[in-house]
């Protein structure tokens, strides 16, 4: 695998969201916002590309992998969670507003699926740069897709799109042309699950039709 | 038995080294976040009146589980004003109020900082409400009662229980408690 197909797989072939069903609880929790997708996903990106390399760096070494591998969960843990914790208080201090709206996602970041996930499926079985690419695909994939989620619910539910901040972009305009409202459902965690099924639904969709489609021209093949 | 002793050894000096770097992250940061907390508390109690720089300013934390902090104003040796930051568990959890209270045992101030109340009902109760009262003799309790809104009765009852924590730990602190 190519360094680029190393990164982009995360995006959609392998997303860690849509595709591996991994990280949604933050997903369905956060995604009332693009701005709290945006934060999320940068918590995250710092998380997982650091704890493949470290992961990657105290078991590349052969010597240094025979002393981890008997104890690699809870040294995962330990590498994973003192990441968290400095994210933590780097946020607090920084961007202490997303930090609180943000709350307890951010400390459960330690038990996060994919980064344990990546940890041990991949980090610890690759060189560092390729973790770290890995890491750095896989986290923009995870927030590409809750980026999407929270455009829909932000959009649907709030008529705005609020990247940064004040830098929001009030749709309301769109809203009074058309005569109707907001639906404030979809920013309660129904109209998160609401979403988060129909785009599995549009992706399984188009999964089957590429797989009908191969199917079909392989019976085209067959009977030629 | 070598193997787990290797394994603890491993173990102990990850801890050390994850601790240490965490140490040098906290040094840098919690300065930062105090600051910022400090600068957040002035501009909150200068719109009740209260210039903390004409006191003696003494920050707790975590006094109880319902006291996130408070910060103690005295002048010589007095103690003259408490802030309190509580919490209460409204329909939500995390009702979050700032209640000054002076010497006399009145509450010069109180606002609600935070709370996680559902949009559109407890959270409109929260806004109806001059939540953000200045030079309020202690209010009477019996507004926040359930019955006093058929909206929202557990937020109310929320706000109701801040003060009850705030006027409990008033009493403690200007009788001479501990």
């Amino acid at each position: 695998m190519t360094a680029k197909e190393n990164f982009f797989k995360g995006f959609i072939k392998e997303n860690p969201l849509f595709v591996q069903v991994l990280g949604t609880c933050p997903a369905l929790a956060i995604t009332k916002s693009l701005e709290n997708a945006i934060g999320m996903g940068m918590a995250l990106l710092f998380v997982l590309v650091f704890s493949n390399l470290l992961v990657s760096l105290v078991t590349v070494n052969p010597k240094i992998r025979e002393l981890v591998m008997p104890v690699r969960i809870p040294v995962f843990i330990v590498l994973i969670a003192s990441l968290v914790v400095i994210v933590e208080m780097v946020m607090k201090a920084f961007v202490p507003v997303l930090f609180e709206t943000l709350g307890v996602f951010i400390p459960l970041i330690v038990v996060n699926c994919i980064i344990f996930g990546r940890a041990e499926a991949f980090a610890s079985d690759h060189k560092p740069l390729e973790s770290v690419i890995d890491g750095a695909g896989m986290a923009l994939g995870f927030t590409l897709a809750i980026a999407i989620m929270s455009l829909v619910r932000e959009i649907l539910g709030a008529g705005t799109i609020t990247v940064w901040g004040e830098a929001a972009l009030d749709l309301h305009f769109l809203y009074d042309f058309l005569g109707i409202q907001p639906i404030d459902m979809f920013l309660k965690p129904v109209g998160a699950f609401f979403t988060f099924g129909f785009i599995l639904a549009v992706i399984a969709a188009i999964e089957n039709a590429k797989k009908a489609k191969l199917a079909a021209a392989a019976v085209k093949g067959g009977t030629k | 038995m070598k193997k787990a002793l290797t394994s603890g050894l491993v173990l102990l000096i990850l801890g050390i080294v994850c601790g240490t770097v965490l140490a040098v992250v906290n040094f840098f940061t919690a300065r930062i976040i105090e600051e910022r907390e400090i600068a957040e508390s002035k501009a909150t109690l200068a719109e009740f009146g209260i210039n903390l720089d004409e006191y003696d300013q003494d920050l707790q934390k975590k006094i109880s589980s319902n006291i996130d902090k408070a910060i103690y104003l005295s002048q010589n040796g007095d103690l003259k004003i408490a802030v309190y930051t509580v919490i209460g568990s409204g329909y939500s959890s995390g009702l979050k109020m700032m209640i000054v209270v002076d010497e006399n045992m009145e509450v010069l101030g109180y606002s609600v900082l935070a709370h996680n109340e559902t949009a559109g009902i407890g959270a409109d109760v929260l806004e109806s409400h001059d939540y953000n009262m200045v030079g309020a003799i202690l209010p009477d309790l019996s507004q926040f009662d359930a019955t006093s809104s058929p909206t929202a009765p557990i937020t109310n009852t929320g706000v109701r229980n801040c003060f009850i924590v705030a006027g409990t730990r008033a009493a403690i602190d200007f009788g001479g408690g501990q």
